[in-house]
């Protein structure tokens, strides 16, 4: 119990560090709604990685406030209406540097935990 | 919980949603879009669960563990707070507002646009008053400019200085240097690089169409160099034209060279005859020298200046000097002064008063009350401006009452107070901006109304310039800060219960009535303070005009002619053909009475002649004086001037016999206080101070006439007898009844016959020439002065109708309940007139102290009044008293007829 709470407690510090580069970079492509997104995460990480409501829109919410990501509701023929999200120009600024640290970031982790497992 | 036949049922999801949400207390709108996303979510979840197998219940229960997190709520409520202090556009219907502050300005001024569009009445009484006032002020702004701030048309106007003379009794006057002076400024001043002098003349042109007289000036050969001038055709003055033996040359001016030659390129070289003297002509000047009296010029003739070797006390000359690099105005004043003392101390009798100055071309140019009349504008129309603002103020201060609870709920949801100033303001710019450019063409068709009010020249060439366009544009965009920041600041602070309070009351509160108050008391102070000065100004002129000249000016025609060389070479030629002249004018049908005299009455210059009195010992500034001038025997019936003492002249006193003179009223007053004057013996002094010519004896007294300037005593005048002291110059008045046109070409006439080659000048009324001269110029003043006084007085009886008739609405229960519990009409509209002056009352306190104050600080304009004129005073303060009372009647007769049952019932 205290092992999978402690391996819970890293889970959830991974999921806040990188929630947002995975949230933009899904909208890179086209506009989502939110439960979309978390289907993808979920199928993209092989289940590794799962976004409830509860952390999931808060999420959006916040990135939608920066600017990064804009909602709307969209009603599409013969369904009923729902709140998709795109990235906006700023949103795909901020995707392409956090990219470019996460990239630098898993280096210098490989790079560490290579050199001890050597 | 969702039930199994309504799984897609929103309504199920959407109560747990909602319930985990409750504490967040999120905005209505927001919740509902934050519940139907989540519960879409939910279904979708619940959907792909029972596809993939699972039971209802699992499904439902797996469901709702999406929404077990206790981070939920306190992630969303972060995410919430953050969000819902965002503030909030006034009007704006969505609460994601863009971060972009320019797409929020932008924004804030089509919601603003949009709501005066919405307010057409009230946008068009603001837009209309604001137009009028800063038309008021640009057209100030654009006489200032034009007077003041406009370089004079010449190169070297920077360093260009006006040099002048003046008593020492009269520091500031402006005249013209002798050519002594002229040359001693010339010889001994160290602070100009080149010093020049013109002076006009009128010359006989002859040899070019019908002869005419023309202005000639008359000018040292460095004129044009010295003023930075440049011929648009040929050349101007070579250097040492102007001494003696030289060939005779003249340089045209624009102006006669377009009308008379009708811009002929070939005039260089032709030869006019003026006063019978060949002249070639050498060039045709710029026309941007035309402006002022040099408007009126014809052409320029090199003067010889150096070959008079006395002192003389004719002053003729406008002298130019341009400063040295490194002098200014001030350092030429001081080299001036030094050398007016060599003058004082070397020529006693002729200099022994003498001050040299020195004037900046910009102050040379305009006249010394322009200064002190253009502030007073300014402070005038400043003042109407504040006004308007006030005004508009009153108008949006009741547009804003009316959004009181909206601006209140706002503020109180989160809204912030700059974005509501924001609003505020950029509402007021909009307003600005059109008023700014309804005032701008307001002030463009004006113009053209200016131009006809006066015959100034200068003035003619007014014209809204980039400067006064510059002014305009800033003006419209300040004046919402005026009127739009203030109101905006009050409403925005957060006095949120008193103002949600506020506008659910039934009535005014006492913090929205101080603040009318205090609304129409500036709006009365500032309207008295304008109606006084306006006032003041205007009783000044008209009592310009009252002032007696000692002359009857109406029915008399005057015209000027020339007798010069070599046709009218000597006094005798001169005085044969004067007497036929008269003769003919005398025979003439409808003619009362002719005359002919050297000077026109109070219109042409005064020369100032020193004489001795036999039996006196006097010296330097005891010396006596008076105007000369010289007149036929029935010069005092054509003027109607009395005759007080002793004899007029008559056909007896002709150049052989005794020399005779009659002089004024004010001269005897001077000169013999307590003795008659008949019999006196004085002796005329020539330029250099030494008696000239026989004694002559005083025959006769006549009353005083008046000098140019008429708010100084009539001057001391002596008169000669024409045929004792015939000049080349010499005019001619007749007094008739009959048609001006008529007489004028009879008059022409008349004259021809006498001499087919007189040169004439043009036929005109002296009242028309005493009106031209005296009074044309303030017309303008007086015309501005009453414009501003009267919106004025509309801007701030329109403020007090105003204040009056919204309080009055505001009111409008009370007075019912006063008028359902017995209340005549007439005790009620006496209540409510009575409340509405109180404020007025004051304001007419205090504008009163204004304008005395502002009166005190004009008081050297004033003429014919004082600072504390009782009629003007009285006049304006009950004018605006009763216009008060006037126009707060109106609403409180409205609301004292109004059915209390029908007031109460609305609520």
């Amino acid at each position: 119990m205290q092992h999978n709470s402690r391996a819970a407690g890293l889970d959830r510090e991974l999921k806040k560090g990188s929630a947002e580069l995975l949230i933009l970079s899904l909208l890179e492509d086209q506009s989502r709604h939110g439960y979309d997104l978390s289907k993808l995460i979920e199928a993209r990480s092989e289940g590794v990685l799962k976004f409830r409501v509860a952390s999931l829109y808060p999420l959006l919410y916040r990135l939608e406030k920066r600017g990064w990501i804009q909602g709307r509701w969209i009603e599409k023929s013969g369904q009923r209406r729902r709140r998709y999200y795109k990235l906006t120009p700023a949103g795909a600024q901020i995707l392409k540097s956090q990219r470019s640290t996460w990239r630098a970031f898993a280096d210098a982790i490989s790079r560490i935990a290579g050199i001890e497992h050597a | 919980m969702p039930d199994r036949s309504t799984a897609d049922s929103k309504a199920g999801w959407r109560e747990e949603i909602r319930v985990r949400l409750a504490g967040l207390h999120l905005p209505p709108a927001r919740e509902a879009d934050v519940i139907e996303e989540l519960s879409q979510h939910l279904d979708d979840r619940y959907r792909e669960l029972c596809a993939g197998g699972a039971s209802h219940e699992a499904a439902v229960r797996e469901s709702l563990a999406e929404l077990d997190d206790t981070d939920l709520v306190r992630e969303l409520a972060g995410v919430e707070r953050e969000r819902a202090r965002e503030p909030l556009a006034i009007g704006s219907g969505s609460a994601a507002a863009s971060p972009r502050a320019l797409f929020g300005l932008w924004h804030d001024v089509r919601f603003g646009a949009r709501l005066l569009i919405k307010d057409k009445g009230v946008t068009f009484v603001v837009v209309v008053t604001l137009a009028i006032a800063i038309a008021a002020n640009t057209i100030v702004f654009g006489l200032s400019d034009l007077l003041w701030f406009t370089p004079v048309p010449v190169a070297n106007a920077k360093r260009l200085a006006a040099i002048f003379a003046a008593d020492e009794r009269s520091t500031t006057s402006r005249d013209p240097l002798s050519i002594p002076q002229y040359r001693d400024v010339v010889r001994q001043s160290a602070a100009f690089d080149s010093v020049a002098a013109m002076f006009g003349r009128q010359l006989s042109l002859t040899g070019a169409g019908e002869p005419q007289p023309v202005i000639a000036v008359l000018a040292t050969a460095n004129i044009f160099t010295t003023l930075g001038l440049d011929p648009v055709l040929g050349r101007t003055f070579l250097p040492a034209e102007d001494t003696p033996g030289r060939p005779n040359v003249a340089v045209l001016s624009h102006r006669f060279w377009t009308s008379r030659f009708q811009a002929d390129p070939g005039v260089v070289g032709r030869t006019l005859i003026l006063n019978g003297t060949p002249h070639a002509v050498v060039g045709v000047l710029t026309p941007t020298i035309e402006v002022g009296s040099l408007g009126q010029v014809d052409l320029w003739i090199p003067a010889d200046t150096s070959s008079s070797t006395t002192r003389q006390r004719d002053r003729d000359l406008a002298v130019y000097g341009v400063l040295r690099d490194g002098q200014t105005v001030a350092s030429a004043n001081a080299d001036l002064a030094a050398i007016t003392e060599r003058l004082r101390r070397d020529y006693p009798v002729t200099d022994g008063r003498l001050l040299i100055h020195a004037l900046s071309m910009r102050d040379a140019n305009v006249s010394p009350d322009t200064p002190i009349l253009l502030t007073m504008a300014g402070v005038v129309v400043g003042l109407v401006l504040l006004l308007a603002c006030a005004n508009v103020g009153t108008v949006m201060q009741a547009r804003a009452s009316t959004r009181q609870r909206e601006i209140a709920l706002r503020l109180a949801l989160g809204a912030t107070r700059a974005r509501l100033v924001r609003q505020l303001i950029s509402e007021g710019a909009f307003l600005g901006v059109i008023s700014g450019a309804v005032g701008v063409a307001l002030a463009a068709a004006a113009v053209p109304g200016v131009k006809l009010l006066t015959s100034d020249s200068y003035i003619q060439t007014l014209e809204l310039s980039t400067d006064t366009l510059i002014f305009a544009a800033v003006l419209s965009i300040l004046t919402p800060v005026l009127f739009g920041v203030i109101p905006a600041l009050q409403s925005s602070r957060p006095n949120l219960n008193e103002d949600l309070k506020d506008a659910a009351r039934v009535g005014p509160s006492r913090r929205l009535h101080n603040r009318r108050s205090a609304l129409v008391i500036t709006q009365v102070a500032f309207a008295l303070t304008v109606l006084i000065i306006s006032g003041l100004v205007v009783r000044s002129v008209f009592a310009r005009e009252q002032v007696p000249l000692g002359i009857a000016s109406a029915d008399v025609l005057c015209v000027r002619v020339r007798f010069d060389p070599p046709k009218y070479g000597d006094d005798d030629s001169r005085i044969r053909t004067v007497d036929a002249v008269l003769a003919r004018l005398s025979a003439l049908p409808g003619v009362d009475s002719v005359a002919a005299t050297s000077r026109v009455p109070v219109f042409d210059p005064e020369p100032q002649r020193q004489f001795t009195i036999a039996g006196r010992q006097q010296s330097g500034s005891e010396i006596p004086w008076a105007v000369e001038a010289t007149m036929t025997s029935r010069f005092r019936e054509v003027m109607k001037l009395p005759v007080l003492d002793g004899r007029s002249f008559t056909n007896e006193d002709r150049a052989a016999s005794a020399r005779v003179a009659v002089i004024s009223r004010e001269a005897v007053r001077r000169y013999w206080p307590s003795q008659s004057p008949l019999g006196q013996r004085i002796t005329l002094l020539d330029g250099a101070g030494n008696p000239t010519g026989d004694a002559i004896a005083i025959v006769g007294v006549v009353d005083d006439v008046k000098g140019v300037s008429l708010t100084e005593p009539a001057p001391p005048r002596i008169y000669f007898p024409l045929a004792q002291r015939v000049g080349e110059s010499v005019v001619f008045t007749v007094r008739t009844a009959r048609d001006t046109t008529l007489m004028a070409a009879l008059f022409r006439g008349a004259l021809r016959a006498e001499d087919a080659d007189l040169a004439l000048s043009e036929i005109r009324p002296l009242d028309t020439m005493l009106d031209t001269r005296l009074f044309r110029p303030f017309l303008l003043v007086v015309a501005l002065f009453a414009a501003f006084a009267a919106i004025g007085l509309v801007l701030a009886l329109t403020g007090v109708y105003g204040v009056a008739a919204f309080s009055t609405g505001q009111r409008r229960h009370e007075i019912a309940i006063r008028l359902a519990l017995g209340a005549t009409s007439a005790e009620v509209t006496r209540l409510v007139v009575a409340r509405s002056f109180r404020p007025i009352g004051v304001g007419l306190l205090l504008g009163a102290l204004g304008g005395w104050s502002v009166a005190n600080i004009m008081r050297g304009l004033l003429f014919g009044t004082t600072t504390l004129d009782p009629s003007i005073y009285i006049t304006v303060i009950a004018l605006l008293a009763f216009g008060g009372v006037a126009a707060s009647f109106v609403p409180a007769r409205r609301a004292a007829a109004s059915d209390p049952a029908f007031v109460l019932k609305q609520g």
